[in-house]
């Protein structure tokens, strides 16, 4: 597929990980980093960025410029509020709709839409399907694996499988974070085409995580200023 | 301390199972003092552990002492902190997808212990810069856990080892400019191909390797390849018609101290430079292949001769060979009658008389400096007398010292009181032992004589301590149909003596156990079932071959 559109603008397109929602507690973890650091390092690299997800609590505006090259677009599509990956699957439609509005209305046009976890994969496979921009799919995690881990069928199980199949048939490169998923893919998707599959795992930031030097006067200063919660006190 | 990272109400993330695993941690006896932090969570979700922990009693106890702390979600700058403090991470997760918590922890040369699932497999080099133990098994994962808090040297070696890899595949501006290549149609195609970002196995053959080799051989125009299976830095060097083998000895940890409570004196470390002296003091055994060039300083480096491998030889016809040149190596290097021999007869003495703490410490200390002259000046500990191996395993498993499973308790403790009821310690002269005979290590040299490579764990032991290696490798370890009969022949066959044949036995059983739960400390179970099966069968078959009365 050739590129048109914007040449340096990315769209990061995730339904169930809004990047400003803090990791580490809930249910918000590592594909919020993820995605966090993505658009971040983008912009370091000259590109444009728009974060499209959907809007999870009534506080967060529905469009956000944080800079010049910056912006979140959180579409209201469901409940305002935190839902389930399985809820917000539910409104795949209208999350599609809402999708196709939000980029015409806005008249954004993408270098390259990079999606992430199957909803957002099959809403931007379907603008896709009648665009000319290229599209890179990040699996995150697929829905034969879980049920093979004992996860219980689900309404939108069956859909969740086909449009996983779908959107790795169509996208342009697909993105896989480790060995194990690829062979999972392999494994439990017979169906789906591996040519376009590359193995790119989350990465760390070495100027941040690195052996720190201990010292025990340190420890009770960052104790009582550094975390100034302190450990839960539990009686 | 031991560090859990994660979200606690992510069912996915397996906290009940880690603090399951902390409880059973607090009912072992002889374990170092240990903390738990748990870190992660909304101020909910931290009521919400602290009420699970409020219902464990033990666990309640160990957060009344300050040794169960709960932070709740912190920055990350605070959290490479807390990783860097931490003596394990675990992450105990029964799926997952990648598991950025393990990268970051392994960042911090903090190392981690990981149930075996999804990209934790791939993230995690298991045995070198953490563990894996299997998925949802609370027993395994405690297990894992006392050889960490056990061995000191075991958490720093892998933290280093996990501090390297991390940076060498998860560094992020690296990965994340992999990413924005696909966003390009022309450039990334030939860039990046899964087999190429594949996290494999670290780098055996590094430059500075290479140089070494180049220099100590003197040649520029060499060929280099790895010569194992395994991870070893062990490699065939090929100059002009002459092929060597070059060795490089690296530190590892001692798997009894990881095993067994501290024993002061002793060094819980093993291979680096205890390994090259030991090669260097069997450098006149018949056994031993010829070394060529060798070099101490640094990472102690030996190349020898290169053999031809010993293959295409029926299992008859190897265990006369091999029962044959163990033989030649126990007569070889006879203990002098000296002053230490005296102290280690006493040392014996004592240990079967008194039976406690003590005791075993004045007899581990003993045998270690039966060994001392090849090692270094450097006293390690060396299992030397079969049956005090396994006086040892039954005392400290009627003391509770590692979570194994009640069967292989009651299995283990049966077979060792047939074999010690049975009769008195031994008091004989230990002789020396190669200490690994396996089937790669057999060679062949020119004219057809036998030799054994790798003398680095070689060490005075009593009785046919090589042989019963060699049957539990050949007969036993790995396989869950082990056949307890035929090892008995086959003891009955090669050993001379009574003597011979009990001490043998004893050997056997005593290697058998501690290599199960060496495996089972390392995250594997399996072992334990192949034992428990071989340990079933082994009472009928030692009365059947009248290996014992």
């Amino acid at each position: 597929m050739n590129v048109t559109g914007d040449p340096r603008h990315i769209g990061l397109v995730c339904f169930v990980a809004d990047p400003f929602d803090p990791p580490g507690h809930e249910r918000f973890g590592g594909g919020h980093l993820f995605l966090f650091d993505l658009g971040r390092f983008l912009v370091t690299q000259g590109y444009r960025v728009t974060q499209v997800t959907r809007r999870n609590s009534s506080e967060k505006p529905v469009f956000d410029q944080i800079g010049p090259m910056y912006s979140i677009v959180r579409l209201a599509v469901g409940p305002p509020e935190e839902i389930s990956p399985f809820n917000v699957g539910l409104c795949l439609n209208e999350l599609s709709q809402a999708f196709e509005h939000t980029i015409a209305e806005k008249k954004l046009e993408f270098m390259a839409l990079h999606s992430h976890y199957w909803i957002g994969g099959e809403v931007v496979r379907r603008f896709c399907a009648a665009h000319q921009i290229r599209h890179v799919h990040s699996i995150l995690s697929l829905g034969r694996v879980n049920r093979e881990k004992g996860e219980a069928l689900t309404a939108s199980s069956a859909i969740r499988e086909e449009c996983e199949v779908n959107v790795i048939n169509s996208a342009d490169a697909v993105i896989a974070v480790c060995p194990s998923e690829l062979a999972d893919l392999k494994r439990l998707y017979p169906e789906v085409d591996l040519s376009k599959v590359h193995i790119i795992p989350y990465g760390v930031d070495p100027d941040v995580f690195y052996p720190r030097p201990q010292s025990e006067s340190d420890f009770v200063r960052r104790q009582t200023i550094r975390f100034p919660q302190g450990p839960a006190l539990i009686s | 301390m031991i560090l859990f990272a994660g979200r606690p109400s992510d069912s996915r993330k397996g906290l009940p199972l880690f603090l399951e695993a902390v409880a059973i941690l607090t009912t072992l006896s002889k374990l170092p003092a240990f903390s738990v932090w748990i870190v992660g969570g909304s101020p909910r979700e931290v009521s919400s552990v602290s009420s699970l922990i409020h219902r464990i009693s033990s666990l309640h106890d160990l957060q009344l002492k300050g040794r169960i702390q709960l932070w709740g979600r912190v920055e990350n700058a605070a959290l490479a902190e807390i990783y860097s403090r931490a003596s394990v991470t675990v992450v105990p997760s029964h799926r997952e997808e990648f598991g950025i918590v393990a990268v970051e922890a392994m960042m911090c040369g903090c190392p981690v212990v990981s149930a075996r699932t999804g990209g934790l497999e791939d993230i995690i080099a298991d045995g070198l810069t953490g563990t894996l133990f299997t998925a949802d098994d609370a027993l395994g994962l405690a297990a894992t856990l006392t050889a960490y808090l056990r061995n000191h040297h075991q958490r720093d070696l892998h933290g280093e080892s996990a501090r390297r890899r991390a940076q060498s595949y998860f560094a992020k501006s690296e990965l994340l400019t992999h990413v924005v290549q696909l966003y390009d149609a022309d450039s990334f195609e030939s860039k990046h191909s899964p087999e190429q970002s594949k996290p494999n196995r670290e780098e055996l053959l590094t430059r500075e390797r290479m140089s070494r080799i180049k220099a100590i051989v003197g040649d520029d125009q060499i060929s280099v390849n790895h010569a194992t299976k395994g991870r070893h830095p062990v490699f065939s060097v090929d100059v002009g018609e002459n092929r060597f083998i070059a060795k490089f000895f690296t530190s590892r940890y001692s798997l009894q101290a990881s095993l067994f409570p501290e024993i002061d004196g002793l060094s819980p470390v093993r291979g680096g430079l205890i390994s090259y002296h030991r090669e260097l003091y069997n450098r006149q055994n018949p056994l031993a292949p010829t070394i060529r060039f060798l070099e101490a300083t640094g990472e102690p480096l030996i190349v020898t001769q290169w053999y031809r491998p010993l293959t295409d030889v029926s299992d008859e016809v190897l265990d006369n060979m091999i029962s044959k040149a163990l033989l030649r190596c126990q007569s070889h290097l006879p203990l002098p009658e000296c002053e230490t021999l005296t102290e280690y007869e006493s040392a014996l003495k004592d240990v079967t008389e008194r039976q406690d703490s003590s005791s075993f410490h004045r007899f581990d200390l003993a045998s270690a400096k039966l060994n001392l002259r090849m090692t270094g000046e450097r006293l390690t500990q060396c299992r030397t007398h079969p049956q005090v191996e396994l006086l040892r395993f039954q005392i400290l498993m009627s003391e509770n010292i590692w979570p194994l499973p009640l069967e292989f308790r009651s299995r283990t403790h049966q077979a060792i009181e047939l074999l010690l009821n049975h009769q008195e310690i031994i008091m004989e002269q230990p002789a020396l032992a190669h200490g690994d005979p396996k089937p790669e290590h057999l060679l062949v040299d020119a004219t057809g004589e036998m030799l054994i490579a790798d003398f680095e764990h070689s060490r005075y032991t009593v009785g046919p301590c090589d042989l019963a290696l060699w049957l539990t490798f050949t007969g036993v370890r790995g396989r869950l149909e082990a056949n307890a009969v035929q090892v008995c022949d086959r003891i009955y066959k090669h050993c001379r003596t009574w003597q011979e044949r009990y001490l043998c036995a004893c050997w056997v059983v005593s290697e058998v156990i501690f290599f199960a739960v060496h495996r089972f400390l390392s995250g594997e179970r399996r072992e334990l079932q192949v034992t428990q099966n071989f340990l079933r069968d082994l009472p009928f078959a030692l009365l059947n071959r009248g290996l014992i009365v």
